[in-house]
C-alpha cells in the first residue's frame, strides 16, 4: 500500500525492526488527520504543563479583589473569576493537576488489571473463574456512587480521589488482558517455550505482555478521557482536589452562581474539558486503527 | 439449570460484595462513626455505652451480620441531616430520578439505535462520519458543563426553557402522592401540571440523555455492521430482498439480544449520570439528596443511597443475563 524502502528491506537486528515497525504504525496513525492533531495537542498540552510557570501570564494563585469577575480583555485573555485571579492562568496550571491525577490513576489500575487478566487467562480453569467472578462483581458495581461514598468517607483530596476512581477502574484492563492471553496461550511460540522448559511467570513476563499492552493502550485512551469527565465531576461536586490548587471541573462549579451575567467564569474550563477528553478519544480512535483497522465498527 | 444457579450466585455474591463494601466503607473509616453520634464532647463513659450500644465491641464478622440483618429488614438507619429513617427520604426522592433516568432512556435510545443503524446503512458516507462525531462529543463532553450551557443559551438566553427545578413554582404545592409528577398529573387530568412538568424535564433529559444517545447509537452501528458482514446478507441481496427489508427483517432481529442488553446496561449509567444532572438542575431527586449527605459526610444516607443504586445495577445486569437466557434460543439450548 505505502511505497517505502524502509517496508521492504530485511531489518538488520531486533532494535532496527523495532523502530521500522514502529515508523510503519506511525505511517497509518498519522493518516488520521484528526487523531493527528489530537495527538499534536496532547502534546502540548504536556508542554504546557511542564513549563506551566513560564507561559502563565498571571500569578493563577494571587487574589485581587478589585479586579474580581473581570471581562475578557487583552490584559486577562479569558477574564478573571470570582476572587480577581486570571482565569487563562489558572487553567494552565489546571493542566498539571488533571494529568496529576490521570497518572496516578494509570499507575493504580492497569498493573493490577493487567496481571490479574493474563493470570486469568494462563492460569485458565478455577483461577479463571475465581479472578473473573471477582471482576464481575465489581463491575455490576456503580463506579461512580461508590467512589462518591468512598470519598465521602475518606475526606475529600487529591488521594481519596485517585484510590476512589482506581477501585473500580481496573476491570476494564482486566478483562482486555484476559482475552487477548487466552488467544496468545494457543500460539505455538508459546507452546515452543514451554516445551523448553520456561516458568509460567517467565512466558507471561516476556511472550504474554508485550502482546497484550497495545490493546490495553488503546483501551487506556479511551478510558482517560473517561477519568478526565470522572475527575472534573467530583471537582464540581466540591469532592476533589481541594481549592486553591487549581481544577478545571471545580472553576466550572465556581462560576455557576454567576452563570448569568458573567459566563466566561463557567465556559472556559468547561470548555478546556471538553477538548482535552475528545482528543484523547480522537487518539485512541487513531490508535485502534493501527492495531486492528478492522475494528472500525 | 447450571447456568441459571450461576447467574443466582453472581448475583448474590454481587450483593455481598456491595455490602462488604459499604460496611467497611461505614465502618472503618478515618472518621470516627461513635464521635459523630456523641459528638467531640461526649465524657469517656458516655463514648463507651454509645459503643456497645452500636455494636462495635464485637468481633467485625459479627459486626457484619448484625448490619446484614439490619439491612435486610430494611433499616438503614436515620439522615441525621433531615432527622427521618434513611429508606423513607429515598422513597421520597427515587421516583424523581426514576421519571427523569426513564425519560431520558426514552430519549436515547429512540435517537440513538435509528441514528447507529443509519450511520451502518450509510457505511463511511457523511451521515456515518456525522453520527460518529455526535457520539464522540456526546462521549467527551461534562456533564455538568453541558447542562450549565444549555440553562445559559436556552433559559437565560432565549427562555425557550424554565429553568432549574421539577415544577414552576405555584404548582409547588401540587401533591403528587406517588411522586411520579408527570404520570399522575397526566392520569388525574392536571393538564397544566403536566405540561408544566414536561416543559421542565426538557433540559435535564437532553442532557442526561446525550450520552446515552452517544452510546446506544455506536454500539447499534457496530452490532448492524457486524451482522451486515455475514453471508446471509449477501445471500439476500444477491437474491434481490431491498436494504429497508434486510435491516428489519434479518439484523434486527438477530441483534435483539445483544441491543436490548446493551439497552438494559446503559440504565444503570443514567442512574448514574442523575448525580451530576441532578445537581446543574436542582432536580429533587435520589443525585441531589446524595449530593447534598455527601457534602455533610451523612454516612447513614450515603450508603442507603449507595446500596440502593448498587441493588438497581444488580438487578439490571441479572436481568440482562434472563433476557438472553429468555429470548435467545441459543442459550436455551445450551444444556451443558
Amino acid at each position: 500500500m505505502i511505497k517505502n524502502s524502509t517496508m521492504t528491506e530485511i531489518p538488520k537486528s531486533s532494535y532496527d525492526a523495532q523502530k521500522k515497525k514502529i515508523y510503519r504504525n506511525w505511517i497509518v496513525f498519522s493518516s488520521n488527520k484528526i487523531s493527528l492533531w489530537s495527538f499534536y495537542f496532547l502534546v502540548l498540552l504536556i508542554l504546557v504543563a511542564s513549563f506551566a510557570s513560564f507561559i502563565a501570564p498571571h500569578d493563577p494563585a494571587n487574589v485581587d479583589l478589585s479586579l474580581r469577575l473581570q471581562e475578557p480583555s487583552s490584559v486577562y485573555l479569558l477574564g478573571t473569576d470570582e476572587l480577581g485571579r486570571d482565569i487563562l492562568s489558572r487553567l494552565i496550571f489546571g493542566v498539571r493537576t488533571t494529568i496529576y491525577i490521570v497518572v496516578l490513576i494509570i499507575f493504580f489500575t492497569v498493573p493490577l488489571g493487567v496481571a490479574i487478566g493474563i493470570i486469568a487467562g494462563y492460569g485458565g480453569k478455577w483461577i479463571d473463574r475465581i479472578l473473573m467472578r471477582l471482576t464481575d462483581i465489581f463491575l455490576a458495581l456503580p463506579r461512580l456512587i461508590l467512589a462518591l461514598a468512598f470519598v465521602a468517607a475518606m475526606g475529600p483530596g487529591l488521594l481519596s480521589l485517585v484510590v476512589a476512581i482506581s477501585l473500580t477502574a481496573w476491570t476494564s484492563y482486566a478483562r482486555i488482558a484476559r482475552s487477548e492471553t487466552i488467544l496468545i496461550r494457543k500460539e505455538n511460540f508459546v507452546k515452543a517455550a514451554q516445551l523448553q522448559g520456561a516458568k509460567p511467570f517467565y512466558i507471561l513476563r516476556h511472550y504474554v505482555l508485550p502482546l497484550c499492552l497495545p490493546s490495553v493502550i488503546v483501551r487506556l485512551t479511551y478510558d482517560m478521557a473517561g477519568v478526565i469527565l470522572m475527575a472534573a465531576g467530583f471537582g464540581f461536586l466540591g469532592l476533589g482536589v481541594q481549592p486553591p490548587v487549581p481544577e478545571w471541573g471545580t472553576m466550572v462549579a465556581s462560576g455557576q452562581p454567576y452563570l448569568l451575567d458573567h459566563w466566561w467564569v463557567s465556559t472556559a474550563p468547561g470548555f478546556a474539558i471538553f477538548i482535552t477528553s475528545l482528543a484523547l478519544n480522537f487518539v485512541g480512535d487513531g490508535l485502534r486503527d493501527v492495531i486492528d483497522p478492522r475494528q472500525n465498527y | 439449570m447450571k447456568k441459571v444457579f450461576s447467574s443466582v450466585l453472581v448475583t448474590v455474591l454481587t450483593l455481598l460484595g456491595l455490602l462488604v463494601i459499604t460496611f467497611f466503607i461505614g465502618r472503618k473509616i478515618p472518621i470516627d462513626p461513635i464521635l459523630s453520634v456523641v459528638g467531640e464532647s461526649a465524657s469517656p463513659e458516655i463514648y463507651e455505652k454509645a459503643r456497645i450500644s452500636m455494636g462495635l465491641h464485637l468481633p467485625v464478622y459479627e459486626q457484619f451480620f448484625l448490619y446484614l440483618k439490619k439491612i435486610i429488614s430494611g433499616d438503614f438507619g436515620y439522615s441525621f441531616l433531615t432527622s427521618r429513617p434513611v429508606l423513607e427520604d429515598l422513597a421520597h426522592v427515587f421516583s424523581a430520578t426514576i421519571e427523569l433516568a426513564t425519560f431520558s432512556l426514552i430519549f436515547g435510545v429512540s435517537l440513538g439505535i435509528f441514528c447507529g443503524i443509519w450511520a451502518a446503512k450509510s457505511y463511511g458516507s457523511w451521515v456515518d462520519k456525522f453520527v460518529g462525531g455526535v457520539s464522540l462529543v456526546g462521549y467527551s463532553i461534562p456533564v455538568f458543563w453541558f447542562g450549565l450551557l444549555l440553562l445559559l443559551i436556552f433559559y437565560f438566553g432565549l427562555g425557550w426553557f424554565p429553568g432549574p427545578g421539577r415544577i414552576s413554582i405555584y404548582y409547588q404545592g401540587y401533591d403528587a402522592k406517588s411522586g411520579f409528577l408527570l404520570f399522575e398529573s397526566l392520569f388525574r387530568g392536571d393538564f397544566d401540571v403536566f405540561l408544566d412538568a414536561l416543559h421542565h424535564i426538557i433540559l435535564p433529559t437532553a442532557v442526561l440523555g446525550y450520552f446515552n444517545l452517544s452510546y446506544i447509537a455506536k454500539m447499534t452501528r457496530s452490532l448492524v455492521l457486524t451482522e451486515m458482514r455475514k453471508p446471509y446478507i449477501l445471500t439476500a441481496r444477491v437474491k434481490g430482498v431491498s436494504s429497508s427489508k434486510i435491516i428489519w427483517k434479518h439484523i434486527i432481529p438477530n441483534i435483539r439480544v445483544p441491543l436490548l442488553s446493551v439497552v438494559a446496561l446503559s440504565y444503570g449509567g443514567l442512574l448514574e449520570g442523575t448525580v451530576l444532572t441532578e445537581t446543574v438542575f436542582s432536580w429533587p431527586g435520589l443525585g441531589s439528596y446524595l449530593v447534598n449527605s455527601l457534602k455533610n459526610v451523612d454516612m447513614n444516607a450515603i450508603l442507603g443511597a449507595t446500596f440502593l443504586t448498587g441493588v438497581v445495577f444488580v438487578g439490571l445486569h441479572t436481568l440482562v443475563d434472563s433476557i438472553n437466557y429468555l429470548i435467545d434460543p441459543r442459550a436455551k439450548n445450551d444444556k451443558k
